[in-house]
């Protein structure tokens, strides 16, 4: 009895449409979130620059500044307004995962050649044909469903014949993947956000810094130089950066706007310069993110899984070959498999161009 | 000059459609399509020339990414047409096109100039951010269309079953759906691309950026719209409804954000 209240919840939360409903919930909070200005990075952690922040958010937004901040509008994405129905997407997501786990994988590795006499007459493709020669009828099946791409597997029980053509049959699990991937790339921006840290600096010329945060590295800028279009207009910028440990250099560098320098898994980032003539001071930003590659990695994977997905439907046919030469025939796919019905027949006249006498009903 | 050429064709392209749709005269289905290929023809060489004078890939401000994007329509509904074998698509599809490429027309000279290559824009990620977030947009574009194809009464029959002229509602929603299939890749690799560039560019992959969020909401949008196709109640005028309001999500992200920053007065990275 116990299991009950549970296992109503857990067949409330699996339900698509819980899902889908928490996908629209996040996509107008993102959509409100972006309507305010957030508090920078540099702000949150530094207390003068928070200071000034807040006294621009002051100015613009007045006596709503105080309403509007109760409500966490300007750390809108941090805050639990957001964070908990991403949350909770992302435990549907896992349930779902879990939910359909032994189904999916049944389908894709341990599907039954023949399957039951219903198939036969609810299967959203069907067809009987007759007056086919009945000795070579399991060869010709076959050689068209091949020519097709299925992967066709047979098996004999008494003197019925059943055939099951099955294409893309490994694509039942990109849905999974793709699953299991929102979760990977949600955990990398977990591990961003709980891990990472970001230092920003501005370093005189020939001078170095200590990047801090356990890293026992430093910065030292060794030059910088600036190439400009004929309107004087930059064309491009790049410092000259050595990264220091224990005051001895471990690694040396051109940092460019795309061309960071990495050293130890820090990263270091080109922001800006001040100056003119040769001395110019160059901002730098020392990156540590240890989700930066899982998010990624989990991208490629969900990329993958979608277009697999969308663009390799499972289908599969099946064909059961009885005394006499009596075909019948059932053809399954998934939604977006388009042109699947046509496919289906086209199998059929195919087939029953080999029929001595042929009868066809095609549903 | 060519780019006025190329609006004008778009223009004839349209009424040569709708037109054919009326008529179902031969004819004026080459005629349309024909003016299709020459708009596209002549887009392409502006973007070209554009290229070439520029010294980089025609990428770097909205006129421009506008120009692509009404390429990127063109091509895929083109790569539709021939494989439907059907015209009567033509004019709705090409309206969203048009719209993008009326966007297009009337931007101020100067921000139809061509400006010097901004430093953070030197990165191999900008064609393949920019191109692959094209093609989806083009493919949502052609989506969008067929949805309003299907939404517009008279212009399908419903259910499976063919009716003289008009194209049979299963149809439209089938290639609709196909559009978004193809689409929806193509946004993902575009916001997976722009994640590794802002992660090489400003030293994070996200930074909850106007844009960002945006392409955040575009692409949540059409999984949402993904999520709701296998439900019953859902297909037909619905999905067709919701795929319309999700070029107009696709709009938005692309010139509605940078209103919404001046507006509102927020920061944003992506300036350009």
């Amino acid at each position: 009895m116990a299991r009950r209240p549970f296992r109503q919840v857990w067949d409330f939360l699996t339900r698509l449409k819980v899902a889908a409903v928490l996908v629209l919930i996040l996509l107008l909070l993102a959509a409100l979130g972006s309507c305010f200005p957030q508090i920078p990075p540099p702000a949150a952690v530094d207390a003068e620059q928070l200071a000034q922040w807040e006294a621009h958010v002051q100015a613009r937004y007045g006596v709503l500044r105080d309403l509007l901040g109760a409500v966490r509008v300007f750390r809108w994405f941090k805050s639990p307004v957001f964070l908990v129905p991403l949350v909770l997407l992302a435990v549907v997501t896992l349930m779902c995962t879990l939910d359909r786990w032994r189904v999916v994988c049944r389908r894709a590795f341990r599907s039954p050649v023949s399957g039951s006499d219903a198939v036969f007459t609810a299967a959203p493709h069907t067809s009987r044909l007759t007056g086919l020669p009945a000795a070579d009828l399991p060869c010709i099946v076959r050689e068209c469903l091949r020519q097709r791409g299925f992967r066709v597997r047979s098996a004999r029980s008494g003197d019925v014949i059943n055939l099951r053509g099955e294409r893309n049959q490994l694509a039942t699990l990109a849905t999974l993947v793709t699953h299991l991937a929102l979760l990977f790339l949600l955990l990398g921006a977990g591990l961003s956000y709980g891990w990472g840290w970001r230092e920003g600096f501005i370093i005189e010329p020939d001078e170095s810094v200590e990047v801090g945060h356990g890293s026992s590295l430093a910065l030292r800028n060794d030059g910088f130089s600036i190439s400009r279009y004929p309107d004087g207009s930059v064309s491009t910028y790049q410092a000259q950066v050595a990264v220091l440990r224990g005051g001895q250099e471990v690694k040396r560098g051109s940092v460019w706007v795309n061309q960071p320098l990495t050293c130890d898994s820090v990263g270091v980032y080109l922001q800006g310069y001040q100056g003119g003539g040769n001395r110019y001071s160059v901002t730098l930003l020392a990156v540590h993110d240890p989700g930066y590659g899982w998010v990624i990695a989990a991208m490629f994977v969900l990329l993958a899984s979608t277009t697999v997905t969308l663009n390799f439907p499972r289908g599969w046919i099946e064909a059961r070959i009885e005394a006499g030469g009596l075909l019948r025939l059932a053809g399954w796919a998934e939604r977006h498999a388009f042109d699947f019905e046509r496919e289906f027949a086209a199998l059929v006249r195919e087939l029953s161009h080999w029929a001595v006498s042929t009868q066809e009903d095609v549903v | 000059m060519l780019i006025g050429l190329a609006y004008g064709m778009l223009w004839a392209a349209i009424l040569a459609y709708f037109f054919h749709t009326r008529t179902g005269r031969g004819w004026t289905g080459w005629l349309a399509t024909g003016s299709t290929v020459i708009s596209l023809g002549l887009v392409t060489a502006a973007l070209v020339s554009r290229g070439l004078a520029a010294g980089h890939w025609p990428l770097t401000n909205r006129y421009e990414f506008a120009l692509c994007f009404v390429w990127a329509i063109v091509v895929v509904y083109l790569l539709v047409e021939t494989s439907w074998r059907e015209r009567q698509a033509g004019a709705w599809v090409l309206l969203a096109a048009l719209l993008v490429a009326t966007y297009a027309v009337t931007r101020s000279p100067d921000e139809q100039a061509i400006a010097w290559l901004l430093p953070a824009l030197r990165s191999p990620w900008l064609q393949i951010h920019v191109l692959s977030t094209l093609l989806g947009y083009g493919a949502f574009g052609v989506a969008a269309g067929l949805g309003l194809m299907r939404l517009v009464p008279g212009t399908a029959s419903e259910g499976e079953g063919g009716a003289g002229r008009l194209f049979v509602s299963g149809e439209i929603e089938r290639t609709m759906e196909r559009a978004l299939a193809l689409g929806f890749p193509w946004l993902t690799l575009g916001i997976l691309t722009g994640a590794i560039w802002a992660q090489n560019a400003w030293g994070r992959y996200w930074g909850w950026d106007p844009k960002e969020v945006w392409a955040l909401v575009t692409w949540l949008w059409y999984l949402l719209i993904l999520h709701l196709r296998p439900l019953r109640s859902w297909r037909g005028r619905r999905l067709a409804s919701l795929v319309v309001v999700g070029f107009g999500v696709v709009l938005f992200t692309f010139v509605g954000v940078p209103w919404l920053v001046r507006t509102v007065r927020l920061e944003s990275l992506h300036g350009f």
